[in-house]
């Protein structure tokens, strides 16, 4: 407080709000300055879980969780699903995702005209971009 | 923070009819708050998510959070508090407001920032309960930039009733009588435009689409061209001539030109912090800034009308 007589103390709510300000930046800059520091360590790494096969009359949905274990955002994530039938036929599925958050999720969904109850089912990401 | 500042300035007025708790002068003891404090409050939240909204509403900046390095991010946020406080210290209501005065009331505007864009990135659902503490962290912290300098904003665009029509004269007077805040008007000015187009696909496109030099080498005049119209030679508020008297330069180099440097400067580094120039080549990337630089050189020239 170092000009004129005339000035009005800053009122403690507004000190509050300022030092709640500036505990959030600092709080901010120090968690990405240490995720910066993580960065140098594991690339994005994709995961996907499958979910219960749903019968939607005509064809079947198998819904995926997609999970980035690693440390980088991912972009442009190809995945890929592929159905062996018990008669040996092979259906496969793809889908892309526009952007996988480090450490991050999303849900999807393979869907395929054939029911994926008696086959075997692997599901792969083929690929990404780093953004 | 200005609107702040002009809630806790009025208070004195507003509040001597009612005289409950400032005395004379400086020795009154410092107040909780007062209902001019709240108001301003509340003006400067909505100021940040009015100003904050376009980009609270752009799809790139959604993942640009998590997709530009964490480092460049965290310097943006450790740059953005001079930023605030300038905003406050320059372009308050109350041009006696001391430099510690506008530092709080800078990190009240980013505290206000910050929980304008996380209410309206989770209300709009771009966060939920499912997103990582990374995304979210990345993702607020990156919108609370503008969102804070709405707020910070807030008096100026939202606060002028009649009454404070005077002391906006005053201050457009302030902004013109120091040459130093002249230019960090113009910074900001210019900041503000290009946070807004930076992070969009289309800078990269119309640098591809140009893609001869001479075409931002026209484009460049043509930014400097219409920053030195806008300001100078349209004489809107503030008056440089008589401002600047002493240092009997013409306008065009004392203000312009560095002006329009300060501009380009700011979009560089804005495209860099965005990550947008990383693996251009120089001339690329040159292209790339005197694309933004005209957004940038409008928002200069235009701060003196909006700040």
């Amino acid at each position: 407080m170092s000009a004129g007589e005339d000035r009005q103390k800053t009122p403690w709510l507004e000190l509050a709000i300022g030092g709640l300000g500036a505990l959030v930046l600092a709080a901010m800059v120090a968690y990405l300055v240490r995720d910066a520091f993580d960065d140098a360590g594991a690339p994005a790494e994709i995961v996907l879980e499958r979910g219960e096969f749903a019968d939607l009359g005509g064809s079947w949905r198998v819904p995926v969780l997609v999970r980035n274990v690693g440390d980088l955002p991912a972009e442009a994530v190809e995945l890929r699903a592929e159905l062996v039938l018990p008669d040996g036929e092979v259906e496969e599925a793809a889908l892309t995702l526009a952007f996988l958050p480090a450490h991050g999720s999303a849900e999807a969904a393979f869907l395929f005209a054939r029911d994926p109850a008696g086959g075997e089912l692997g599901l792969r990401a083929v690929g990404y971009l780093r953004p | 923070m200005t609107g702040v500042r002009a809630g806790a300035e009025t208070a004195p007025e507003t509040a001597s009819g009612a005289g409950t708790r400032i005395g004379a002068g400086g020795n009154a003891a410092r107040p909780f708050a007062d209902p001019a404090l709240y108001r301003a409050l509340a003006r400067a939240l909505a100021g940040a998510v009015l100003f904050g909204l376009p980009l609270l509403m752009t799809a790139e900046m959604w993942t640009l959070g998590f997709t530009m390095r964490p480092e460049r991010l965290a310097l943006m946020l450790a740059l953005t508090v001079p930023l605030l406080a300038g905003l406050a210290y320059y372009g308050g209501f109350r041009h006696n407001v001391g430099v510690a005065d506008s530092i709080v009331d800078g990190f009240v505007a980013f505290a206000l920032g910050a929980v304008g864009a996380g209410i309206v990135l989770f209300a709009f659902g771009v966060l939920d309960a499912g997103s990582s503490l990374e995304e979210i962290v990345a993702t607020v912290a990156l919108e609370t930039v503008p969102a804070a300098m709405g707020a910070a904003l807030a008096s100026s665009q939202l606060g002028l009733r009649d009454e404070d029509a005077d002391e906006a004269d005053e201050r457009a007077r302030d902004w013109g009588g120091s040459y130093a805040g002249e230019l960090f008007l113009m910074v900001a000015g210019a900041l503000f435009f290009a946070f807004n187009v930076a992070p969009t696909e289309e800078v990269v496109m119309i640098a591809l689409a140009q893609g001869n030099p001479a075409h931002a080498i026209a484009l460049l005049g043509a930014s400097l061209a219409l920053l030195h119209a806008f300001v100078y030679a349209l004489d809107f508020r503030g008056r440089h001539e008589e401002a600047h008297g002493p240092a009997r330069l013409p306008a065009f180099w004392s203000l312009t030109v560095p002006g329009f440097a300060l501009v380009l400067l700011t979009c560089l580094l804005v495209l860099w912090l965005f990550g947008r120039i990383d693996g251009l080549e120089p001339a690329q990337a040159l292209h790339m800034t005197a694309v933004l630089g005209l957004p940038g050189a409008l928002g200069a020239a235009t701060a003196r009308l909006v700040l």
